[in-house]
């Protein structure tokens, strides 16, 4: 019998896929990452480990002007002169009232309508209020901004959210700061099947494969920051993850194969050689 | 007569006649680049920071950006 499977793809020079970027509120964007600006060793790391990663939209906290603080350097004007732009975000409300001010309070500091709106429930799972959330999210539209939601990785939430006018659905992998990976991967696909807006895993990755697995998934983005600003070595892992997020778009486009229970195999079994009975 | 706010949820004393300007500047000084203000709820925009007078009762919110996730 002939040979019949003979890989074509050599003569034919495949194609390699190249990311054209995407779209992201009123940015359009050529790195998947989005990265947190907190919990680094120094602000040397902090900018040595952004750059490894390539993002260019990085989060930062907006909290209460200290008077004892030191004046210090303006982290603002610290990312805005190394060419990144800004996601603020409203970590730690627990109120869409609080969430609200201070969602315009960011508009206002930085000049910027995009927001990374999180209401928490609790403080020891940080996980989202999704009601209060939700609540939210509709006034900040209703008030011109450009809403990213941190939402539970529950696809009725993230299709509600998109409902009421945000962006792009942010769902958690797994808790701020677990680094415990994508738990729900099923109801990531669900979210990202039926979203028309750039679906964003925020929260969980512990690590550059769980970077992977979101793109393969076929998430838009990823949004990640202690797992590079806490690693023993940031800068590496920053630049680790950015391989992972072009190893995972890339396998997300070139199409996984489906899953099977059993083995198939795969050298064909016709033309095996059998040893004869007879001895 | 000396006026009591509350300032980023501290209470305390200012002189008659201070203006928001006034207020940021004590607490930031002349780097006010990304810094925001917020009276009673309200979002004060910087150019309203010089004539705003700080009344009697006000409860004001003065941030800027920080690291975070």
């Amino acid at each position: 019998m002939a040979t019949t499977s003979k890989s074509s793809a050599q003569s034919r020079g495949a194609e390699p896929l190249r990311d054209q970027g995407w779209r992201l509120a009123d940015l359009e964007l050529t790195s998947r990452l989005i990265l947190g600006s907190s919990r680094y060793p120094s602000r040397q790391v902090l900018l040595d480990a952004l750059s490894a990663s390539g993002t260019q939209l990085v989060t930062v906290g907006i909290r209460r002007v200290s008077p004892t603080a030191e004046g210090g350097e303006n982290l603002y004007e610290l990312l805005r002169e190394s060419g990144y732009h800004v996601l603020p975000n409203t970590a730690g409300c627990f109120t869409a009232r609080d969430a609200v001010l201070t969602a315009q309070l960011a508009r206002e500091a930085l000049g910027t309508t995009r927001i990374k709106l999180e209401v928490i429930g609790d403080e020891d799972t940080l996980l989202p209020d999704v009601e209060a959330l939700t609540e939210a999210a509709r006034e900040l539209v209703r008030d011109g901004f450009q809403v990213l939601p941190y939402t539970n990785d529950d696809p009725i939430t993230a299709k509600k959210l998109e409902d009421v006018g945000c962006v792009a659905v942010m769902p958690l992998g797994a808790p701020i700061g677990s680094g415990l990976g994508i738990r729900n991967p099923h109801n990531i696909e669900l979210i990202v099947e039926r979203a028309t807006v750039p679906v964003i895993v925020d929260a969980g990755v512990g690590t550059a494969s769980d970077v992977a697995v979101a793109f393969e998934l076929g998430c838009d983005g990823v949004l990640l920051n202690t797992a590079v600003a806490r690693a023993r070595e940031p800068v590496a892992m920053a630049a680790a993850v950015r391989a992972a997020a072009r190893s995972g778009w890339l396998a997300r486009q070139a199409g996984r194969i489906p899953r099977l229970f059993y083995a198939e195999p795969s050298t064909p079994l016709e033309g095996r050689v059998r040893a004869s009975d007879k001895v | 007569m000396t006026k009591r706010i509350r300032l980023n949820g501290t209470s305390r004393e200012l002189a008659q006649g201070s203006s928001i300007a006034m207020l940021v500047r004590s607490l930031v000084g002349e780097e006010q680049e990304g810094v925001a203000v917020a009276v009673n709820g309200e979002i004060v925009t910087r150019s309203q920071w010089p004539e705003r007078e700080v009344h009697d009762g006000d409860d004001i919110e003065i941030v800027r950006a920080v690291q975070g996730g």
